[in-house]
């Protein structure tokens, strides 16, 4: 295996890869970062693909070799130079902060410099972030801070303005389809996965176990009936939605979903060739596009993206949905 | 990997290993303990990243009766692995490593295997190398870190002040901890240590557990610092700490130079005193004693209130007052910690004025040994 097809980040990513090994190889890396976009774009990867290279005793081309002690220690989550800060819970609190200032304000255990990589760094409880605040800025000696998230937009402006921003572009549908094919899922789903953000892993996980497709038909019915201008869709919220989404993370996936699928309604309205991410239910969505006043699919985009702030501010999902289809369906008179 | 060695001896080692050893971690094989073995001596390891003990075995040590079958190493999951062999039933136990990274520990008529993890993944620690190592008694060094670390501060949010700074030069060795309330600081000289010059700062949490890991046998304790650590050799075990970055301020020009009051008490007795005051000054919201010193009437009066409880007031007895008149007041529990520390000679107190920092040191001022605490403006 050459370097080259060793690192699948090299092919998913390659222009910030080039970019990132320019500025380890002239020694230009600033000290923070915030890489912004999707997991399936490759942010996480390309962490750890930095840190790989940065701590390879074997750098061959520019590419870590992924045999040596440092490398086997980044890969299995064992090196004690290179830290990941995951969420717990809901959040990431100030205490789980605690822990890393005390952390970058020590010395290497093997290496000299240090990596401290924060995922989904939009969980950052306000009052963690500020704690974080005067480390990203002013660190106490040679570290790296990578902050990865995929909502850029709810991180604190202040944090922003510390950090360089690098925003993935996402990876590309062939890209996911490929994968998708050799996980045994099917590929029709690769265009709807490379639109989802932070609810991949959920969808992936209903994916392997078929249960994505209950919770597609239930769009479908519900996309239809608002179609026809019929109020039966708000009773479907209870008796066909709410049984498949009990758990949170279901929740946050089924609004994703409603979102996409209103976007491309509205994009069918303008171009109907445009390609949907819906490829099974593209009937119903044409069908919705051209039931509906130009209007109302712009009143219910705005509308599922305003619910979808409320859902994280932890309103109850029905009243949300109950509320939404409401909204669509008086629109109509 | 294969050996069979003395049970008694080998949780001896074990048990200094395992201080080290992390109870909760975010690098998972740090839960762990790796167990190296050459043609000559076992090696053990325990790490919690902040600190790492290397303990060795040799072969040649007659209580450990060590046997050597097949060198080599492996991790395993410290918690388990301990409690397994404080439980086994004979003398002696032999521990088998096989392919699969399962180590195999057998004794008497009992066998366990545990998985383990291969020790590629484990952290090394750093060779410092011998030609910049300084020696140092063991009992001065456990008094240096006895006398420092109560000042070491315990808030993070400037952790440099979480250390102990060291500065080696000129053939003496200063230690000095501060968290802004009071500062400590110790110098004492550094036979044969040539022309080395260090700055450094160690964590506290380090230093209090290396003071607890010196073992009484052990007579001189030999220093190395690296560019990230630093490492005590005690006999066959190593302590190794990270260090702290950063710049540790300037406290030379804290120290006052001249006084306007000076008092010399016997610390134990002056202690005693402080303690019954702060039984009252505990209860009262800002935890206050107040000292009056009337040099022409030769007093020193101790006093503390608290409004629910009622007032404590007490003479000292004292060996020398001279200076002018002064009413100050401070927090006891930071001139306990010092009182104690100074351990059972006389102190001499030495004060500017009510609102600035005063000074503490032995009456015989050879010791090299000094203290200050900043008092609390009252009025």
């Amino acid at each position: 295996m050459t370097a080259e097809t060793a690192w699948p980040i090299t092919q998913l990513q390659p222009r910030l890869v080039n970019r990132f090994e320019r500025l380890i190889s002239r020694d230009q890396l600033a000290h923070a970062y915030l890489f912004s976009g999707t997991q399936e774009s490759g942010t996480t990867a390309l962490a750890q693909w930095v840190g790989l290279r940065l701590f390879c005793s074997n750098v061959h081309n520019g590419q870590p070799c992924g045999q040596c002690a440092q490398c086997k220690q980044i890969l299995s989550g064992n090196h004690p130079d290179f830290l990941k800060i995951q969420p717990t819970g809901a959040t990431i609190k100030v205490d789980d902060i605690r822990d890393l200032r005390q952390e970058m304000a020590r010395t290497g255990l093997e290496q000299a410099k240090r990596i401290f990589e924060i995922d989904q760094a939009d969980l950052l409880t306000p009052g963690a972030a500020n704690s974080l605040l005067k480390f990203i800025e002013e660190p106490p000696g040679p570290v790296l801070i990578i902050l990865v998230t995929e909502q850029k937009q709810r991180l604190l402006s202040t944090i922003l303005s510390r950090v360089q921003v690098i925003d993935f572009p996402p990876a590309p549908a062939a890209n996911i389809a490929a994968q998708l094919t050799d996980e045994g899922v099917a590929p029709e789903l690769a265009p709807l996965f490379s639109a989802l953000g932070a609810s991949v892993p959920t969808a992936r996980a209903l994916a392997e176990d078929q249960a994505l497709s209950p919770l597609l038909d239930a769009l479908d019915q519900w996309l239809a009936a608002l179609g026809r201008h019929d109020w039966q869709a708000f009773i479907l919220v209870q008796t066909q939605i709410m049984p498949l989404v009990k758990e949170r993370p279901l929740q946050t996936l089924f609004f994703d979903l409603t979102i996409i699928a209103l976007q491309d309604i509205l994009v069918a309205q303008y171009t109907p060739a445009a390609p949907s991410h819906f490829p099974q239910h593209q009937a119903t969505l044409t069908a919705v596009a051209s039931q509906w006043p130009p209007t109302t699919a712009t009143l219910a985009a705005a509308q599922a993206l305003a619910a979808q702030a409320r859902l994280q501010g932890n309103v109850a999902f029905q009243g949300l949905f109950e509320r939404l289809t409401a909204q669509i369906l008086s629109s109509f008179s | 990997m294969k050996f069979t060695i003395n049970r008694d001896t080998f949780i001896k080692t074990l048990n200094d290993v395992s201080r080290a050893i992390a109870t909760k971690t975010t690098i998972p094989i740090l839960t762990g303990l790796k167990l190296d073995l050459t043609a000559d001596q076992l090696t053990m390891t325990g790490s919690d990243a902040d600190i790492s003990i290397e303990a060795s075995i040799p072969v040649t040590q007659d209580t450990a009766a060590l046997q050597i079958a097949e060198p080599g190493s492996i991790v395993l999951p410290s918690r388990f692995f301990t409690e397994i062999v404080k439980r086994l039933p004979e003398k002696e136990m032999t521990i088998t490593v096989t392919d699969t990274q399962q180590a195999v520990i057998t004794s008497g008529q009992s066998e366990f295997t545990i998985n383990g993890q291969i020790s590629d993944e484990y952290p090394l620690l750093p060779e410092i190398a011998a030609d910049h190592s300084l020696q140092l008694p063991a009992d001065v060094l456990r008094e240096v870190i006895a006398q420092t670390v109560i000042a070491v501060s315990t808030q993070d949010s400037r952790p440099i002040l979480t250390g102990v700074h060291i500065v080696i030069h000129d053939g003496a060795l200063l230690a000095v901890a501060t968290d802004t309330h009071r500062l400590s600081q110790r110098v004492v000289r550094l036979d044969g240590a040539g022309d080395a010059d260090y700055d450094i700062n160690i964590p506290g949490r380090s230093l209090t557990e290396l003071a607890r890991t010196i073992p009484d046998t052990v007579a001189t304790i030999d220093v190395r610092i690296a560019e990230n650590q630093v490492l005590f050799r005690l006999g066959d075990t190593a302590f190794f700490s990270r260090l702290l970055e950063g710049n540790y301020p300037d406290t030379q020009r804290l120290l006052p130079t001249e006084h306007t009051t000076a008092l010399t008490v016997a610390a134990d007795a002056f202690q005693a005193a402080i303690e019954r005051a702060s039984l009252l000054s505990h209860e009262s919201r800002n935890n206050v004693v107040r000292l009056v010193l009337t040099p022409e009437a030769n007093t020193a009066v101790l006093s503390s209130t608290s409004p629910d409880v009622g007032t404590v007031q007490e003479e000292i007895a004292f060996k020398t007052l001279t200076g002018d008149t002064l009413d100050i007041s401070f927090n006891p529990d930071y001139m306990k910690d010092a009182l104690r520390v100074v351990g059972p000679s006389d102190v001499t107190m030495a004060f500017t004025s009510a609102l600035r920092p005063f000074t503490i040191e032995p009456a015989e001022a050879t010791s090299q040994f000094i203290q200050l605490i900043t008092p609390i403006r009252t009025f």
